[in-house]
């Protein structure tokens, strides 16, 4: 079995098919991480980070994006000090955020571990948009419970809407300083803000620690309690002693056979040496630019539907942050340890179906050492400066909130016209646009997040960071669907290419809708699961 | 009868976008001739210190290697090393001739009133980006704000009681 993308679906696939003691090569373009590389104890640990080298980052390209207009003047981004706007009058690009290596962007997420609520697996047939899962969530139950139980989940008794069949693995942490306060301001509104799951453990769990709540989780988690798919996932496959990791291995080719079989692969090792192999299954985990890429690159491999691509979802989200009178060092916790799911079902938002969920922001916009600060929020110069400083540090309080995203025609992936990769193969390029209806979501959410964060005491929103005014996702979907229509989709119900019978996708380019902001990493962990068992199905003639 | 000492300094620091059109090519020609280096490093350093003086709070930002953090974030580009000049004539001229040899008050009025100016002005623009680099320096040291009584790395020790009040000082 060749795996190719060691993230998270790549990794649980992995795993899950080395436990059944079908042999596994687990190959990365990118390299591997250690531990001794997150440098968050250093002296320097606030200008540090992510530590990404050659070879972790994909290329890409982003197309020119849509004019912004006034109308949406309440999606506009605004900077401290002076609320500064910028001129543009056009969408920016920023950045598609991910790792590519051991791990994946899991390497540097901030481990937000949601399911999909129920009635997200069916928003065409509900809400008439999107399309609906060929998977159910009752059929994806008992798959998210293995994975929560994988990577020693900390969460709540319950979770709104979502039905499950045994408890997370480990209690929920305690609410820090920061979520008490938003969560207050929210239930002058008449909101919750309830605490969140989240994929690093609170007490000590398969032999990893629990969360010391330095707020680091996206420069890289030195202790290795948060719980990355390099630890949950390709550890446990290692232990198996069925599966081989082979970082930077870069796929170049998958050569098509008679009988819609492939029948081999190439990669290209990071000394720029080929190598062949053969194997029975090729799965492709690469993260939804990543994998339509490299099918398009290789002739349109699996786009007979002319699916390919198409359909891309991305991060619809705002950050609002200001500061807040009283002392509550928000520069400590797990970030984002509470979240509000009251706007979360697909018919929570008037006049746009879809949902959105909120949490509160300090650590995750950076705000978590003084140098953030004293560059951004304090004003100012001299040892008044310096005074205010250390009477302002810890006081940055935000909510943050990701949307819905539906697909639409002008949002897809495709390959650059001129620009290749080491290899010779041409990049993607992204191509995102946000109709109204995304807007209108975005824009309701936005100002609830607004609201909530002044009647928390912050007496004025000092920064707004939207993704209206610049493309930047670390949440990318849907451009290889999954569905029953072979015309309509590129893979099955069982995530295999509807012609390749060998051709397996696992990553979230299969999701047909995004969820309503949930973090995507413990869905593709589900169905990476399931994915699994369907192949040693496949494998053992059952189907 | 003289001026008032803060009129003339308003009249000097009437610096239009004209006329910093104006200096850009004096001042993208000095940095091609080497020009006044010694006297850009002192308007520099007098600078820095400006922003962030030797107190009790820690050392001068010029004693931390601030100028040359700030030369290193204007390099790479004509363009970017003309704005550090303009912002090196900007401080000599407001200041009446040299920044470095202003008394330490005008060289506070002179970069409060920089701080001041409309977001709209290449000069501000100038200085903000100026000041996040050295505040970004200065104060991304985890000895130096431990110092001052602010929280340094967070690993190892990470912090024990986020869900209760900060004391505003050490670990919780």
């Amino acid at each position: 079995m060749l795996i190719v993308g060691a993230g998270a679906g790549g990794a649980a696939a992995a795993w899950a098919l080395a436990k059944q003691d079908v042999q596994v090569v687990l190959v990365d373009a990118g390299p591997e991480f250690t531990a001794d590389e997150y440098k968050v104890s250093d002296d320097d640990w606030e200008r540090q980070g992510f530590p990404y080298k050659p070879g972790s980052r994909g290329r890409h390209e982003i197309a020119a994006g849509q004019e912004l207009l006034d109308r949406w003047s309440g999606l506009r981004s605004f900077y401290a000090p002076r609320q500064r706007r910028s001129s543009r009058t056009h969408r920016g690009t920023r950045e598609y955020s991910h790792v590519r290596g051991i791990g994946g962007t899991t390497l540097h997420f901030t481990g937000w571990i949601h399911r999909l609520r129920p009635e997200a697996f069916e928003m065409n047939t509900r809400f008439g948009v999107a399309a609906d899962w060929p998977v159910s969530y009752a059929e994806l139950e008992p798959y998210y419970l293995q994975a929560e139980q994988m990577i020693g989940v900390a969460g709540p008794a319950t979770v709104a809407g979502r039905p499950r069949s045994g408890p997370f693995p480990t209690p929920a942490h305690r609410p820090s300083m920061l979520s008490q306060v938003i969560g207050k301001g929210a239930e002058q509104l008449g909101l919750s803000f309830v605490p969140n799951s989240v994929a690093a453990p609170s007490v000590d769990y398969l032999g990893r620690p629990d969360c010391n709540y330095c707020g680091c989780c996206h420069k890289g988690c030195p202790r290795g309690d948060k719980g990355s798919a390099e630890l949950t996932f390709v550890r446990p496959a290692l232990e198996t002693g069925n599966c081989q990791v082979f970082p930077r291995h870069t796929l170049v080719e998958l050569m098509r056979g008679q009988h819609d079989e492939l029948t081999g692969a190439v990669l290209v090792d990071g000394a720029g040496t080929r190598h062949s192999i053969v194997a029975r299954h090729y799965i492709l985990a690469c993260g939804a630019v990543e994998t339509p890429r490299l099918l398009l690159a290789m002739d349109g491999l699996g786009n007979e539907s002319g699916q390919v691509g198409r359909n891309f979802m991305e991060t619809l989200s705002s950050d609002v942050i200001g500061l807040h009178p009283d002392q509550i060092g928000s520069h400590r916790g797990y970030p984002e340890d509470s979240v509000c799911w009251d706007y979360n079902s697909p018919d929570a938002i008037p006049g746009t179906p879809g949902g959105a969920l909120l949490v509160p922001l300090a650590a995750s916009a950076d705000y978590i050492g003084p140098a953030r600060y004293a560059s951004r929020l304090v004003e100012g110069f001299g040892t008044s400066f310096k005074q205010q400083l250390i009477e302002t540090f810890g006081k940055a309080a935000g909510v943050a909130l990701i949307c819905e995203n539906l697909p639409n025609p002008r949002s897809f992936v495709t390959l650059s016209k001129d620009a290749v990769d080491e290899n010779g193969m041409a990049i993607a390029r992204i191509n995102s646009f946000l109709p109204d209806m995304e807007l209108e979501r975005l824009a309701f959410v936005t100002a609830k997040a607004e609201e909530i964060l002044l009647a928390s005491g912050v007496p004025k929103v000092l920064e707004r960071v939207t993704t209206y005014e610049h493309f930047a996702s670390s949440h990318v979907m849907g451009t290889c669907r999954m569905g029953a229509d072979p015309e309509k989709s590129v893979v099955n119900g069982s995530q295999r290419s509807h012609r390749w019978k060998n051709l397996w996708i696992s990553d979230t380019s299969v999701f047909p809708s995004s969820g309503a902001g949930e973090g995507p990493s413990l869905t593709v962990h589900a169905l990476s699961l399931r994915m699994a068992d369907a192949i040693v199905a496949q494998v053992n003639g059952a189907v | 009868m003289p001026e008032p000492a803060d009129k003339q300094l308003a009249g000097r620091l009437r610096l239009t976008r004209r006329k910093l059109l104006l200096l850009a090519p004096v001042a993208i020609l000095s940095g091609f001739l080497g020009i006044s280096t010694w006297r850009t490093d002192k308007t520099l350093t007098a600078f820095v210190d400006t922003l962030l003086p030797a107190d009790e709070y820690g050392p001068a930002a010029s004693a931390t290697g601030a100028v040359q953090v700030l030369q290193s974030a204007f390099s790479g580009s004509l363009a970017r090393n003309a704005e550090l000049r303009i912002l090196v004539l900007w401080l000599d001229v407001a200041a009446g001739g040299s920044f470095a040899g202003a008394d330490p008050e005008t060289r506070f009025q002179v970069v409060d009133r920089l701080d001041q100016r409309s977001e709209h002005t290449t000069s501000w623009k100038i200085y903000r980006r100026a000041r996040s680099s050295v505040m970004l320096h200065y104060f991304g040291s985890a000895e130096r704000v431990l110092a001052m009584g602010l929280p340094g790395a967070p690993q190892p020790d990470g912090y024990d009681t986020p869900h209760l009040p900060w004391t505003g000082a050490g670990r919780d």
